[in-house]
């Protein structure tokens, strides 16, 4: 049975004075997969540990379901063990003595089950995640995947009502992480288990999340689905930490003529003497021949990020940008750029509006 | 330059090979002296082979005192050891490591002799343990600790598990802060109890723990004679005899150094059954 997780206005100090979370709140629904999404030292594992009990808020509560499982302020506080979660570590923390069929059982023993009900529960959710041959190995003896999937097991097997992620594909190489990543949302999905994951690597994030919250140093910066915080980024923070290659931003007087090219003048004139104008590299085209383009500037490189082509160009003399590159630009040619999107920002890094120019 | 390389690991070398070299050389001329006739003052190197050691073999105050020694390796290893692992435990989860360790380190920095002395007081007819067993209204416990031959020698045995308790809790302290602690979360959100996380994750865990602390209290116990020379010297009769005990009366009392010195070798012959699997255990973990 999934469960909703309401986070009420927690706040977590850590002695002397750390302020590792402050005044966050959100409401993750039935059945979601939320992604806590941060640089390190946000905070993101804090507030998962929180959830799971291992930690304690100094301020707030936390609900799971229609059970308040924390209230700092009322003095209540119910042990991981009876929040009904599953938890999955990042370096996994299997139990390094015993075989995977042990360790997926283990939370089943504890629960005094009956020795053939725990057979068939371990056996069933080892099929799920296709370890059904590795049930007798230790370990030491399997791969981080592998590894990692017996994890996912014995957090699963006592069908818990939310499961938590900390940063489950961060000791996985490249090419396993993609896999990985397809696994546990199509997992997810057919479950239909409330999922918490909590990452760095905002590709993680997107390719996952139902919706992703972003933090900085405790604070929440924006919460909301993929499409939003790509399109709509809140702050420059978040414009800038989201998107690969990362967006081209720069810090302008309002007077700059990169503003008066590209016609905003008109929505910044309430917002300060500074605005923060953001271009994504993916929304704006670097090509020999362009009917409307906005600059004239000059490839100073030429490079690949993926399968796709981008080039470094100098306009006006001194602002360099990243951008799309048509497949015959090389180094050192003219080339004219087209903007399709901007995104402005006030004085104070606040988003003002995205326009198309 | 290779050669300097190698000049400078045969001069950080030499002091330990040195000191290795003159150890071989002692324990050989100790063989060679338990082979011997000296049994005086002046020393005498006649060669007699095994003479000695088939005397000490039918002597029964031999079989006497290395009972006392296996008697005292079964009842002090595994007391010390796990006590000192539950103790350890203890003090690593409540967080109240400088007192635990002020507590049990004591003891064990003081040497065996002042423990000795320290016991003899205590175990006397109107010592501290007769008094508290008194004040608990259990008279009818109290007695002469060590001089009554059914108590003495477990009466010595555990002073020394008092003493070496805070080694073993020094040991398992490293070996328990070992343990990674997301084990114990992952174990905590499954469900255990404390109780099931020390039999099931932290003991597991803590295997090497014993490795160590095992073979070194039995060789502890292998060496004793400074608390059976303080308290009781080996009385009442041989109650609390030992082979340390004997060997240094038979060598520097009644100065019959041959038969002392066979008896040291016995005494090193039991230790390199301890020391050698221990040794090749700990090979093998480490070659793995």
């Amino acid at each position: 049975m999934a469960a909703g997780i309401i986070i009420d206005d927690v706040t977590k100090v850590f002695p002397p004075n750390v302020v590792a979370l402050k005044n966050v709140s959100l409401k993750i629904k039935p059945g979601e997969f939320f992604v806590v999404l941060g640089p390190s030292g946000s905070g993101k594992t804090t507030l998962l540990r929180i959830i799971a009990g291992l930690e304690v808020p100094t301020k707030g509560r936390v609900i799971i379901g229609d059970e308040v499982v924390v209230d700092a302020n009322e003095g209540i506080y119910v042990e991981p063990r009876d929040r009904n979660i599953g938890m999955v570590f990042q370096n996994w923390a299997l139990y390094p003595h015993m075989t995977a069929y042990d360790n997926i059982a283990f939370p089943l023993r504890i629960k005094k089950l009956p020795k053939d009900e725990i057979d068939k529960r371990v056996r069933e959710v080892a099929e799920a995640l296709e370890i059904s041959d590795l049930l007798y190995r230790k370990p030491a003896h399997m791969s981080g995947g592998q590894q990692q999937r017996v994890a996912v097991a014995r957090a699963l097997v006592k069908q818990p009502n939310v499961l938590l992620l900390d940063e489950p594909f961060s000791n996985l190489d490249a090419r396993i992480r993609i896999t990985a990543r397809e696994f546990v949302r199509e997992l997810q999905k057919n479950l239909g288990i409330t999922t918490i994951l909590v990452t760095h690597d905002q590709a993680d994030a997107f390719a996952v999340g139902d919706r992703i919250m972003i933090l900085k140093s405790g604070i929440a910066q924006q919460i909301g689905p993929p499409e939003e915080l790509y399109g709509k980024p809140a702050n420059v923070f978040i414009a800038g930490f989201i998107g690969d290659p990362p967006m081209n931003l720069f810090k302008l007087k309002i007077d700059h003529p990169l503003i008066d090219t590209l016609n905003v003048k008109g929505y910044i004139t309430k917002h300060g003497n500074i605005v923060y104008v953001g271009i994504r590299p993916d929304e704006a085209i670097a090509s020999t021949s362009l009917e409307n383009a906005h600059f004239i500037g000059k490839v100073i490189l030429v490079e690949y990020v993926g399968s796709r082509r981008y080039a470094k160009v100098n306009i006006l003399n001194e602002i360099s940008m990243r951008v799309l590159a048509e497949e015959n630009i090389r180094d050192g040619d003219e080339v004219r750029i087209y903007v399709k999107k901007l995104h402005l920002f006030n004085s104070n890094g606040k988003r003002i509006c995205t326009i198309n120019p | 330059m290779i050669a300097s390389s190698l000049k400078e690991k045969l001069i950080f070398l030499t002091p330990i090979l040195l000191i290795t070299v003159i150890l071989y050389i002692m324990i050989a001329t100790s063989i060679y002296v338990s082979m011997s006739d000296w049994r005086s003052y002046k020393i005498s190197l006649n060669f007699i082979g095994l003479r000695n050691y088939i005397e000490l073999f039918s002597n029964p105050r031999f079989y006497a005192a290395l009972r006392n020694n296996i008697i005292w390796i079964a009842l002090f290893m595994v007391p010390t050891s796990f006590l000192g692992l539950v103790l350890a435990y203890i003090m690593v989860s409540t967080g109240k490591e400088l007192i635990f360790r002020t507590v049990f380190l004591l003891p064990t920095a003081i040497s065996m002799t002042v423990a000795g002395t320290l016991w003899v007081w205590m175990y006397a007819s109107e010592g501290a343990v007769n008094t508290l067993l008194k004040a608990f209204n259990l008279s009818f416990l109290t007695k002469p600790w060590i001089s009554d031959p059914s108590t003495a020698l477990y009466a010595l045995i555990f002073v020394t598990i008092w003493q070496y308790l805070g080694f073993a809790v020094i040991i398992f302290e490293a070996a328990i802060k070992g343990i990674d602690p997301s084990l114990i979360e992952a174990a905590q959100i499954d469900g255990a109890s404390s109780l099931r996380i020390f039999w099931d994750i932290v003991v597991p865990q803590v295997r090497h723990g014993f490795l160590v602390a095992v073979p070194l209290l039995a060789l502890s116990a292998l060496k004793i004679f400074d608390i059976v020379y303080v308290a009781t010297r080996g009385g009442p009769g041989l109650a609390t005899d030992v082979l340390g005990y004997f060997m240094w009366e038979t060598a520097f009392w009644s100065r019959f150094m041959a038969d002392g010195a066979a008896i040291a070798t016995i005494i090193f012959a039991i230790s390199l059954g301890i020391v050698i699997p221990y040794a090749l255990i700990a090979l093998r973990r480490w070659f793995r």
